[in-house]
């Protein structure tokens, strides 16, 4: 069954929709999420706000006309709205951030190379990252990543482009100041 | 190279570099805990709808329970110390006409007119605008307001007629017969409907004003002929005419209810 159908589902009141498309999205929109935020507890935060979201939409009948452009536009504006707050708000959770360093990294690969790509891309500008990650980690089409983000389909395709050759420059001055080392 | 093309190869040369940022995968556990945390903070976020619920308590109850219900919330909304007031104000009426008066015909007849001007009063102050929170503005509302003020009304008149029944032998003593208790209930009625159907069509205002000229008006009219007791000439028609009068006053509001529908 498509995900609008269950989003109709949930409109007509039956809850267990909910936990369908919560088991689809779940993994996709937490990983999304979390390379935005680069913060696990917060990406949990996020991934729960958005989901509450969709469900307060479903009930009161709310149905998308494609699903998934509109889960992450959700979730995309969910960040923004974390990444907007004071500056005073966002420094206690770098802070608590750094206090978890090993708890954020325990669960990625340590090859030197995949930290290297994972600070290249937080170098990025957050509208490069966003419309990378979900062309490359969600496999948005690029009309759904100009759903989710509002923007027309060309925007999204110069964006993608100017992000990965920036990403490109930004390895290549990285292994240049390693080299220089 | 156009833009496509381009996006084409730069994708083909970055999707495998790009592989590399894994993060976490959330459990089956968590996916779980996340559904069960998402409907506890949507009850959490639910408002409490004092008035659905109210509606949908009321909807499911029985004709009478509506109706018991109905008379109840109009008791409450105004007090029982209100209502009980205007019986002991009846009370001392009754009492200072029986003390008094030497000619117990004719302290019956100056109570019955006391008694139909405290109807006035009764309908006046049962029908005045109070707040009493929006718990209970609520619960009213629920009925449409004819109904409402109908069942004002019907709680005014039936309690002047549980007053009147014991004081009307009080008063009488053995000489109390049914037609006295007609000829008593009869005026109490007819400046009930009165009052009633000019507060219904006037206001509670000008519906008052309206009551008052017509009780006031008997006054000026030397026989006083709206208070014919048993014995009296024209006992029987007056009696009849207020009644017929009372009916007609009632019915234009049934009418105005079946036009509307």
């Amino acid at each position: 069954m498509k995900d609008e159908q269950y989003m109709q589902q949930l409109a007509l009141g039956i809850d267990s929709a909910l936990d369908v498309l919560v088991f689809r999205y779940h993994k996709p929109l937490f990983g999304y999420v979390y390379r935005l935020v680069q913060d696990e507890k917060l990406a949990e935060d996020l991934v729960q706000e958005t989901f509450i979201k969709i469900y307060m939409a479903g009930k009161k009948g709310f149905v998308p006309e494609v699903f998934k452009p509109w889960l992450y536009k959700i979730a995309t504006n969910a960040c923004r709205d974390f990444w907007r707050k004071p500056a005073s708000y966002r420094e206690v959770l770098v802070e608590d951030e750094l206090n978890e360093t090993k708890k954020v990294y325990h669960i990625m690969d340590h090859q030197i190379e995949r930290q290297w790509m994972v600070a290249a891309l937080n170098q990025l500008a957050p509208h490069y990252r966003t419309v990378i990650f979900l062309r490359f980690y969600q496999d948005l089409t690029y009309n759904e990543i100009a759903q989710a983000l509002d923007i027309p389909i060309n925007t999204v395709k110069t964006r993608i482009a100017r992000g990965l050759k920036k990403l490109e420059n930004i390895i290549i001055a990285d292994e240049q100041k390693r080299v220089g080392k | 190279m156009n833009l496509n093309d381009e996006l084409n190869q730069l994708e083909e040369i970055w999707a495998p570099k790009l592989e590399q940022f894994t993060t976490a995968e959330p459990t089956q556990e968590q996916t779980l805990q996340l559904i069960q945390s998402i409907k506890e903070k949507d009850q959490e976020n639910m408002l409490p709808d004092m008035r659905r619920d109210l509606e949908a308590i009321q909807a499911n109850q029985s004709r009478l329970d509506k109706i018991t219900q109905l008379f109840l919330s109009q008791w409450t909304f105004y007090g029982a110390t209100s209502w009980l007031l205007t019986g002991i104000v009846m009370l001392i009426i009754t009492m200072v006409m029986s003390e008094n008066t030497s000619n117990p015909i004719q302290s019956f007849s100056n109570w019955v007119q006391w008694m139909s001007f405290v109807v006035i009063a009764l309908i006046s102050f049962s029908f005045r605008s109070k707040n009493e929170g929006n718990t209970m503005i609520e619960q009213i509302s629920y009925y449409p307001l004819t109904l409402q003020l109908f069942t004002r009304f019907l709680i005014v008149m039936v309690y002047q007629f549980v007053f009147i029944l014991p004081l009307c032998y009080v008063l009488l003593g053995k000489e109390s017969t049914v037609l006295y208790v007609v000829g008593s209930l009869i005026p109490v009625f007819f400046f009930g409907a009165i009052g009633f159907v000019s507060t219904f069509w006037c206001g509670q205002k000008r519906g008052l004003v309206v009551t008052l000229i017509v009780w006031v008006g008997h006054w000026l009219v030397k026989e006083k002929d709206l208070f014919q007791l048993p014995g009296m000439p024209y006992f029987y028609q007056v009696n009849l005419v207020m009644l017929l009068v009372s009916v007609l006053l009632l019915s234009t509001i049934v009418m105005k209810d079946f036009l509307k529908r």
